[in-house]
């Protein structure tokens, strides 16, 4: 079978190259592929609204709604409120192996969230609600860091988690 | 007397880009050293942010957009041996930039647009920051019309003959940049500038990053071309040699147009805005432009083992010190590939969704875009300058051993500085902070990186320097040059017949005008279908 | 008799989870922005006579008793939520209520945009500037997860967008008091507890010292 890139690149070796130039972007973003389609493995994306200037008379972002709230399943949610400068319930506790999802929502700008060593990220965006799943297999004290810039006190922003052992969990905030 | 009339614009544009970094690379030393609370007096999260925002801008606006008008206006005229389309028109482009770029540093100096690089709204700057950027932009759009004028222009004169490869690149270049451009003068025109007038009252934050991200991965390519354009046309004539391909220089530079900018969503992995189906689109396409770097390291690559095997290089690796190390250009080119290996690594695990989730946002990220761009890109840009100089000006090149120095300073300043940077991100440092109030273990363990960043950082503040003082003093060196002729490289194998397809843009810009709406379409048009909520004004 | 018990029990089962009111009723939407944007502080001025807002807060929003509030230089929309505050009871005291009880919302605004144009007091040429409260001031505490004020209240003290208030120039005996009404949750209108947690993290010492440090010059006591 004669080699399609031939009138287009003389070099046998070049060939080779291009050819595993392009196999190299096809089983990466096959691998990718694989894990979306059969592990539901995507990043966050649930295009969600809301009105962020009226966040605390909303029914989900109401301030006796935050913090960690268990569900039927046995898994948890976690709502939480982005607002210069800080994350709201500042303290949050949940179990280590336990299904955790959390909705966020900024109160002002645009924030971004993660917790280093976790897998724990999202961009918060006002007028949209950020929802991310997922578990904590380690235990020990954690941060919530702001890592994206909303104003002159960006370096503040900041709140804790706590994963405890999964024996010892009960919902707290 | 330089061979050609776009010398005084090219000049004067290129001038106008390195005065940027220079006052630029300034405010990084500042900023590595303030982060760190070294200096307490110097503590303050205005100034700090400040200095970010302008940095971002002078670096990442003014630098690239004027080095690639200059570079691309003499390349044109050189390698076409054309004169300009319209010179007047040219001339007015420039200054409408240069404009742009005085009207926006006045908020940005006063602090009134420390809104960052990247101005997210909606954070707030002076309107006239907004303007100034617009002016900027639409400045440059002169120079894509000027390039595409000429090539069209050229082969009219010349029926059936093939495009020069500096040129094809050069007008590739352009007409991507047209066409990822639009991203951000849309959001700027239409939401941003009416809404810091107080025209209108809010803005769809999540429609305003989607527009940002239409230009944001594109653009890094229309700084990276010029890179590209060296590597391919004037480095293997300076090495001695030839260039290996130049049909696969065509086609790097056709993979690039075409799959640059429908690609920008994996900027935006993480917001909620966009749906799962739409980032895997955007995520195939950023592997695939991966292909035409890949192909370009080897074609480089290759011609500099042809070059260094005709001095004599024998063995698998004993040609690399059989080039010509003396010639800017070459040293510049291999410093170039090395940090482009390192930091096309680092692009990899940034478009895998998982491997992004631990590293967004996280002082990973700066780091990546500091070595691809401030090392592989900008070194480039320093090559054409000590390249391009002498013969604009006809005068030699002041110290081609100052030169040297530079260049491997810059080199050494940008590992250091970028390679703990890395680091820091997996250590878990967010992004974009003026301090470190966090749990003393993070700031235990992020300071060693923090310090030899440091070191890193004032390396390449000399570096700078040493840049600007060598293309200073050529202007006034008594030695003439005397080999005013841009020297393109001549390929191995001589072009015989060029397919159409590699001559032109026609079919290519139809095909990115359907991966544009088959990427972008419907992620804009939902923003006026679903029922959002835009966000006011806030501070900084 | 079982079914009005059962019916009893019902309604009980229920009340807690009915939820409870927002902290404040103010919410920093388009309606407010544009309610404060029309505003017009020559009215606010005549309705603060008519008030007679004077005789706590001074003829030009700073009193000349340090054991009343200063009010000029704070942000229209922090003055506005606070009126609104006291207006709907989020916000408890007697005096206050009655002076919003029969005013609305745009004379409310009114109000707020004239006390925000006038001159704020300067802080106090002594203030405490020991290095551990400057700490707080910019730094914070991690380890008590407290942020450093400077960072919604400026780094100047003198505030925020909407309602993070101007801090400089209060008087300190307002500010402990203040303080204390947050540490011991007698005063709920921040919004998401952002100022409860802050104060029931902080000791009396600091708060005292916090105040001495924001604090405006308090004027000599008249004979």
């Amino acid at each position: 079978m004669a080699d399609p890139l031939k009138s287009i690149c003389e070099d046998p070796l070049e060939r080779k190259w291009v050819w595993i130039s392009l196999g190299l972007a096809v089983v990466m973003a096959g691998m990718l592929g694989y894990y979306a389609v059969a592990s539901n493995i995507h990043p966050p994306s649930n295009v969600e609204t809301i009105d962020s200037s009226r966040l605390h008379l909303t029914e989900e972002f109401a301030e006796d709604n935050l913090g960690v709230k268990s569900n039927d399943d046995g898994s948890l949610t976690v709502t939480l409120v982005a607002a210069r400068y800080g994350f709201y319930p500042p303290s949050i506790e949940v179990p280590a192996d336990t299904r955790v999802t959390f909705r966020i929502a900024s109160a002002d700008v645009l924030h971004g969230v993660h917790v280093p060593f976790t897998n724990m990220t999202t961009m918060i965006v006002p007028g949209y609600i950020s929802e991310v799943t997922t578990s904590f297999p380690r235990t020990g004290e954690f941060s919530l860091l702001c890592n994206e810039y909303c104003g002159l006190g960006h370096d503040a922003m900041w709140s804790r988690l706590v994963v405890v052992p999964k024996s010892a969990a009960g919902a707290s905030s | 007397m330089s061979q050609s009339k776009a010398a005084g614009l090219s000049l004067a544009s290129m001038w106008v880009g390195f005065i940027a970094f220079a006052a630029a690379a300034l405010l990084g030393f500042y900023q590595v050293i303030e982060r760190i609370d070294l200096i307490p007096g110097l503590k303050s999260p205005a100034l700090y942010f400040g200095s970010v925002s302008t940095h971002g801008v002078l670096m990442g606006f003014v630098l690239t957009t004027f080095l690639v008008m200059g570079y691309g206006y003499y390349t044109a005229t050189t390698s076409l041996k054309q004169e300009l389309w319209n010179k007047p028109l040219a001339w007015f482009g420039f200054w409408m930039s240069l404009i742009g770029v005085l009207l926006a540093a006045v908020p940005l100096l006063t602090g009134n647009a420390s809104v960052l690089y990247t101005f997210y709204p909606p954070l707030k700057a002076h309107p006239a920051f907004y303007i100034g950027a617009t002016l900027l932009v639409v400045g440059s759009w002169v120079w894509c019309l000027e390039m595409v004028m000429m090539m069209t222009s050229w082969k009219k004169a010349h029926p059936g003959e093939t495009v020069p490869l500096a040129m094809y690149g050069t007008t590739a270049n352009a007409i991507l940049w047209f066409i990822t451009s639009l991203g951000v003068a849309s959001e700027v025109l239409f939401q941003l500038i009416p809404w810091s007038l107080g025209l209108i009252d809010t803005v769809d934050v999540g429609l305003a990053r989607t527009l940002f991200s239409w230009t944001l991965h594109a653009i890094v390519y229309f700084w990276l071309f010029p890179a590209y354009i060296a590597l391919y046309t004037l480095l293997p004539k300076a090495a001695g040699g030839r260039l290996f391909s130049d049909h696969m220089g065509r086609v790097a530079f056709i993979m690039l147009l075409v799959f640059s900018v429908p690609i920008g969503f994996h900027h935006l992995y993480m917001d909620p805005f966009q749906a799962a189906g739409w980032k895997f689109l955007h995520m195939t396409g950023t592997f695939m432009v991966a292909v035409p770097t890949l192909i370009t390291g080897f074609t480089i690559i290759a011609s500099l083992e042809i070059a260094g095997r005709l001095r004599g290089g024998k063995g698998l690796f004993g040609w690399i010190g059989a080039l010509p190390w003396g010639n800017p250009m070459v040293t510049a080119a291999m410093l170039a590939m090395l940090m482009l290996t390192f930091g096309g690594f680092g692009g990899m695990i940034n478009a895998s969704y998982a491997m992004n989730t631990m590293v967004h946002n996280t002082q990973w990220v700066t780091g990546h875009f500091h070595l691809i761009f401030g090392g592989t890109t900008v070194i480039m840009y320093f090559a054409i300058a000590y390249y391009l100089w002498p013969k604009m000006t006809g005068r030699q090149l002041y110290s081609t051993a100052l030169a040297l120095k530079q260049l491997w300073l810059w080199f050494i300043g940008m590992l250091i500085l970028t390679l703990p940077w890395h680091q820091l991100g997996l250590a878990g440092q967010p992004r974009r902070i003026s301090s470190t109030p966090y749990d003393e273990s993070f700031v235990q363990a992020w300071l060693p990186a923090q310090s030899a960043m440091i070191a890193g950082g004032g390396i390449l503040f000399i570096s700078a320097l040493m840049l600007v003082y060598n293309l200073f003093k050529t202007h006034g060196n008594a030695q003439a040059e005397v080999n005013l002729e841009v020297e393109y490289a001549e390929p191995v194998h001589a072009i015989v017949r060029m397919p159409r397809l590699m001559n032109s843009f026609g079919f290519w810009c139809l095909l990115v005008l359907v991966y544009m709406i088959a990427s972008y379409g419907y992620p804009i048009a939902q923003f006026f279908l679903l029922d959002t909520h835009g966000t006011v004004p806030w501070s900084i | 008799m079982m079914r009005l018990l059962a019916v009893l029990t019902g309604m009980a089962m229920l009340l807690p989870t009915a939820g409870a009111e927002p902290s404040s009723a103010v919410a920093f939407d388009l309606a407010t922005i544009r309610l404060l944007r029309a505003a017009d502080p020559a009215r606010g001025e005549q309705l603060a006579g008519e008030a007679k807002c004077a005789k706590c807060h001074g003829d030009a929003g700073v009193s000349d008793d340090p054991e009343d509030v200063n009010i000029a230089g704070l942000s229209g929309s922090y003055i506005y939520k606070q009126l609104k505050d006291y207006q709907d009871k989020n916000r408890d005291d007697r005096d206050m209520y009655k002076q919003t009880r029969n005013l609305d919302d745009p004379q409310l605004a009114d109000l707020a945009v004239w006390f925000a144009s006038l001159q704020p007091a300067p802080v106090a040429a002594d203030r405490n500037t020991d290095p551990a409260i400057l700490k707080l001031v910019f730094q914070g505490d991690p380890q008590r997860l407290l942020k450093a004020c400077a960072s919604c209240h400026g780094q100047d003290g003198r505030g925020g967008q909407f309602d993070h208030p101007a801090l400089a120039g209060q008087y300190p005996e307002y500010l402990v008091y203040t303080l204390t009404e947050f540490k011991e949750g007698d005063r709920t209108n921040d919004v998401y507890s952002r100022m409860r947690h802050v104060a029931e993290a902080l000791t009396e010492e600091e708060i005292e010292a916090l105040a001495g440090y924001y604090a405006a010059a308090v004027p000599e006591e008249e004979e």
